[in-house]
């Protein structure tokens, strides 16, 4: 009874809707932003239409997208599903008739995975599992145009949300980061290896943007290379320790929990993880879609305090504000 | 923004839907968690013929006989297929369930992120035949052959041939990618009266390892039109 009382509780509670607000705004503008390139290089026709039709795309199939039974594999279709994606990731990031076009969004996103599966990553997935936590999360409560419907206020009253979403949330990206470590079953990412792994990475043409440049073949790229695979693994495979440290934290022990806060170190490890694959692989929307979920690691009161000491011109303040805590 | 100090919301004491919202939540949670459990996706018995491959399971099978396991390379191939084959099949069944589930929303769970770097990378380089001979248009990394480079980096096209290098032989959807180049080729190079997709299989050498990078080998060439 006791441990079904504590998930009872862990689901329980409410909080202020800034980081799924932050969340939700971030991630729409890198989606968008991520259909957009389609536009100046005419990419809507090559990847929503089969081969037949002037795409890449499959002709025949088993059981083709739904979209294209409904409407046929032609250029209007393809125009017309590019164009619901680019509308519902606008409306999804100023926050307008929010649960809707989060729910359109990913079910569209949906129809052009099923249609260009070889052209969907894992990090497509990840958008649309956070689509769906968003569609429950109140994040149209601030930061947006229905705010501003409902308060006046584009930054909304700061009336409560449920707490369950960003938990949820956060458990997803733990589990995505220790499911990525644990599955790195190639030897260069262990001591036995010589931690290669990101050094061979860099040399991978297809996802490198550094392949073939001078610098990657010195002994010094080769041993930051290897000090990076092992922070990368190591980082990986403790991620879980987030869970306790969040737990330690509400339960005041150990105080170092509460004086150090390692779940930022934790935090500030993997932005830095995400930018160095921004700057050194081609990788696409992937560095920054991760990082639009960053908000979510700090807590509704944490950006409310940020967000005070800004306007206050306070920058000691932020640290201030974070420090103290959730 | 709402004051700083507005209070922590408290949970009430827990409600019938509560409850049943950690009902939901747990089954959400399970469902995920079974589709997220990292195991090893199913290695067919071809997979294992490819070089990284070979060398990741001979440098395996060193490793599991220094430890005391004693086992030859071929001999853990077999078991890897195996073992993986009914791993995949347990797995596949359980999730079976909720496939439709995940296919509508697009939603779902597999984050092997690099799992494994490919120690011999391959690069793309395309060709152009014309009457005149045959000259390069583009090449992976090579700014003076760019041609339709802004395409090929694309993340909607790049998968593609990033999943093609690992075989050795051009996948249908690889084949897809090369038609519709050969038609941009029409317009961009009308001259041209065929384009040979290349993809060298190149042979990085660790910088302290004092070996010179062996000459990169065509993995496979695709010709359009044939």
């Amino acid at each position: 009874m006791r441990v079904w009382h504590r998930w009872v509780q862990v689901w329980n509670g409410q909080e202020l809707p800034w980081p799924m607000a932050l969340v939700r705004l971030l991630l729409g503008a890198a989606m968008l932003f991520d259909f957009l390139t389609f536009l100046p290089l005419g990419m809507v026709e090559v990847v929503m239409l089969p081969a037949d039709q002037g795409g890449v795309l499959p002709s025949e199939w088993k059981v083709p997208p739904p979209w294209w039974d409904w409407f046929g594999a032609t250029p209007a279709s393809a125009w017309g599903l590019y164009i619901g994606l680019l509308a519902s990731s606008f409306l999804v990031m100023i926050g307008c008739f929010t649960r809707t076009a989060v729910v359109v969004l990913m079910l569209l996103s949906a129809q052009f995975a099923w249609m260009h599966g070889a052209g969907d990553r894992g990090i497509d997935t990840m958008m649309r599992n956070v689509l769906m936590i968003l569609a429950f999360s109140g994040a149209g409560r601030g930061l947006s145009v229905d705010a501003w419907w409902r308060t006046g206020s584009l930054w909304g009253d700061g009336a409560f949300v449920p707490s369950w979403p960003r938990r949820l949330l956060l458990l997803q990206l733990v589990a995505m980061y220790f499911a990525a470590g644990v599955s790195k079953y190639a030897q260069q990412w262990w001591p036995w290896g010589g931690y290669t792994a990101l050094w061979f990475i860099w040399n991978d043409w297809p996802v490198s943007a550094v392949a073939g440049q001078a610098w990657v073949d010195t002994t010094a790229a080769l041993r930051f290379s290897q000090f990076a695979t092992f922070i990368t693994i190591l980082w990986e495979l403790t991620f879980p320790a987030m869970l306790w440290m969040w737990w330690a934290w509400r339960r005041g022990r150990p105080a170092w929990v509460r004086r150090l806060r390692p779940d930022l170190v934790y935090v500030a490890l993997g932005a830095i993880f995400h930018l160095g694959i921004a700057v050194w692989l081609q990788l696409g929307i992937f560095p920054w879609a991760m990082l639009a979920l960053y908000p979510a690691f700090l807590s509704g009161r944490e950006w409310a305090r940020i967000a005070d000491a800004i306007r206050s011109k306070n920058l000691r303040g932020v640290v201030e504000a974070v420090r103290i805590g959730p | 923004m709402s004051p700083s100090d507005a209070p922590t919301a408290v949970p009430d004491a827990p409600s019938a839907w509560a409850h049943w919202r950690a009902i939901i939540l747990g089954f959400v949670v399970l469902v995920h968690g079974i589709r997220v459990a990292p195991l090893p996706h199913k290695v067919h018995a071809h997979e294992l013929k490819d070089p990284v491959a070979k060398e990741e399971v001979a440098r395996w099978s060193e490793r599991l006989t220094s430890l005391g396991y004693t086992i030859g390379p071929k001999e853990l191939g077999e078991r890897v297929v195996e073992v993986t084959d009914g791993i995949s099949s347990t797995h596949r069944g359980l999730t079976a369930p909720f496939r439709p589930w995940f296919r509508w929303t697009g939603t779902g769970q597999g984050w092997a992120l690099f799992a494994n770097p490919d120690t011999h990378p391959s690069r793309l380089r395309i060709d152009g035949v014309g009457p005149d001979g045959k000259r390069v248009l583009f090449q992976s990394g090579d700014p003076e052959h760019a041609w339709l480079l802004p395409y090929l980096k694309h993340r909607r096209l790049r998968p593609i041939f990033d999943a093609a290098a690992v075989r050795r032989r051009p996948s249908a959807s690889y084949r897809r990618l090369v038609d519709w180049i050969w038609t941009r080729a029409q317009v961009d190079h009308p001259d041209l009266i065929r384009i040979e997709a290349v993809l060298l299989a190149t042979h990085p050498a660790l910088p302290d390892s004092g070996k010179t990078p062996r000459r990169p080998h065509v993995r496979h060439t695709t010709k359009v039109p044939k």
